[in-house]
């Protein structure tokens, strides 16, 4: 019991190693990979300057950003679907 | 379910046959379960039964597919979209949602109208995503038996604003729902997203008037749509509530508080045809000042109060993502009775008070993120001819997401 609190404890106040990689195009404003990763976490489709957010075929979602991102289609919700490199796209490839 | 796959397919064959500005995904879930409820405590009704005399009931195990959902998303452009839900599970097909979006300023002001689920809490919009929450059954605001209000209205204004990542979502609603004429329901939710390093916070409101409202049944024909109960002539009632989910790496929290008050007229011709032997003392005592065949027509104002914590933990492993977790519900309405059938339930409906709390707990296991196989066991707690009565239940549920 001990050791599943030091656990849990240790997971709960532990840092993210999640790093998000991406590729912006030509027209998107700079954007810090945080904002990005929190515009992620709520299954945004936008960025705030209006550019799309898609991910890069073949990117492993994490299964934390994936059960948010079911949750929100399966209540009619849109979420970043697969796309590719664009000028007005931020291309999410890897988590 | 024939009739289903049938509009799978025309769906299917419609967005492919769009103009390339129309994106269109069909996707949906099914979902198998089964529940066994232990002996459930009763009291044979009318003003007889001595006190502490309570009589147990057996209950068959069920076996039932709550959900067979076929879902359609579509968007035109980033102004227009549409979305339709429909549920197989019973005989006929059920229009869940069906609704059309327009975009009037972006994110900020949108404009959807149809039939869809209003947002109120953290679960109304989320009932149908079962795959992907922590528990098997709703919150006791949304459960069928006893709704606080109607789980679908007609049309919404809302919007979110982003700040800084976080986001800020507000809407307002109006629909039919019980409304007794030309009134003008009103509803609303306002809910504040942080997202932290590690951490989600949300923290909202809901609220609804109902204006004057009428009951959506008759007795004998079931549980209510909404909050008013099969016997009244006429309600008019206000729903106040606040919640809060964190979220923080792998744990979960959420927890609720909601209040309905009720300004009420029973009918006591209903009353009447409900009978003595259905209702306990306290009940008949309440509803009709202790006789219910001299009824008669009467003033009520009533509270139905309702909270909730639910949280979990989960672990990944190599079999797949397991999550224990914990709730606790507690929920009360004096103006309830406990056949279902005549717009009461039975779990607030076999208490002397009105009052019930529910303590679960269960795991769900995700071998792959389209699967999540929930089992958890409940225990009932209330107050019965003056003595504490418990009962248990247990339930699980196998859920599958499908996408074409």
């Amino acid at each position: 019991m001990k050791k599943l609190l030091i656990i849990i404890t240790a997971a709960l106040f532990s840092i993210s190693a999640f790093a998000i990689e991406f590729e912006k195009g030509a027209n998107v404003k700079d954007i810090h990979p945080r904002m990005l990763r929190k515009l992620l976490i709520q299954g945004k489709t936008k960025a705030p300057d209006g550019s799309k957010i898609k991910i890069a075929p073949g990117t492993q979602i994490p299964s934390n950003y994936r059960k948010k991102w079911d949750e929100i289609k399966l209540s009619g919700g849109d979420v970043p679907s697969e796309g590719s490199a664009a000028a007005d796209v931020i291309l999410i490839k890897g988590f | 379910m024939r009739k289903i796959i049938g509009l799978a397919v025309v769906a299917t064959i419609a967005s492919s046959s769009y103009a390339s500005d129309v994106k269109t995904n069909v996707y949906g879930y099914i979902e198998g379960y089964v529940e066994q409820v232990e002996e459930t405590p009763q009291r044979s009704g009318g003003t007889s039964t001595a006190e502490g005399d309570v009589s147990k009931k057996a209950n068959a195990h069920e076996f039932d597919t709550p959900n067979v959902n076929l879902m359609v998303k579509s968007r035109k452009g980033d102004k227009y979209s549409s979305y339709l839900n429909l549920n197989a599970s019973g005989e006929t097909v059920q229009t869940r949602n069906a609704w059309v979006e327009m975009k009037l300023k972006q994110d900020l002001l949108k404009f959807r109208i149809g039939k869809l689920y209003r947002p109120f809490g953290l679960y109304n919009e989320r009932l149908d995503a079962v795959p992907t929450y922590i528990g098997i059954e709703p919150p006791e605001l949304f459960d069928g038996d006893h709704l606080l209000l109607t789980r679908t209205t007609n049309m919404l204004l809302h919007g979110e604003m982003d700040l800084s990542g976080n986001t800020l979502r507000y809407s307002l609603t109006t629909g039919n729902e019980e409304r007794k004429s030309g009134e003008v329901p009103v509803g609303g939710d306002i809910r504040y997203t942080h997202v932290g390093m590690d951490s989600v916070l949300l923290v909202g409101t809901s609220f609804y008037f109902s204006n004057t409202a009428a009951p959506t049944k008759k007795v004998g024909e079931g549980s209510p749509d909404g909050g008013v109960v099969n016997w009244m002539k006429e309600d008019d009632y206000k729903v106040l509530g606040l919640y809060l989910e964190y979220t923080r790496n792998a744990f979960k929290f959420q927890t609720a508080y909601y209040e309905a008050n009720h300004d009420a007229t029973r009918d006591g011709s209903k009353l009447q045809s409900i009978g003595t032997e259905k209702l306990n003392d306290e009940q008949i005592r309440r509803l009709c000042n202790g006789n219910m065949s001299t009824c008669a027509d009467s003033e009520v104002n009533y509270m139905v109060k309702t909270w909730y914590v639910r949280t979990g933990y989960s672990f990944e492993t190599s079999l797949g993502e397991v999550t224990p977790y914990i709730q606790y519900d507690f929920y009360e309405n004096p103006e309830t009775i406990a056949e279902k059938k005549d717009g009461g339930d039975n779990e607030a409906g076999i208490a002397d008070d009105g009052a019930f709390t529910k303590q679960t707990l269960g795991v769900v296991f995700r071998p792959d993120s389209q699967l999540a196989i929930k089992l958890d066991a409940s225990s009932h707690s209330q107050e019965i001819d003056g003595s504490n009565e418990t009962y248990s239940e247990v339930r699980s549920s196998f859920s599958y997401i499908w996408s074409l």
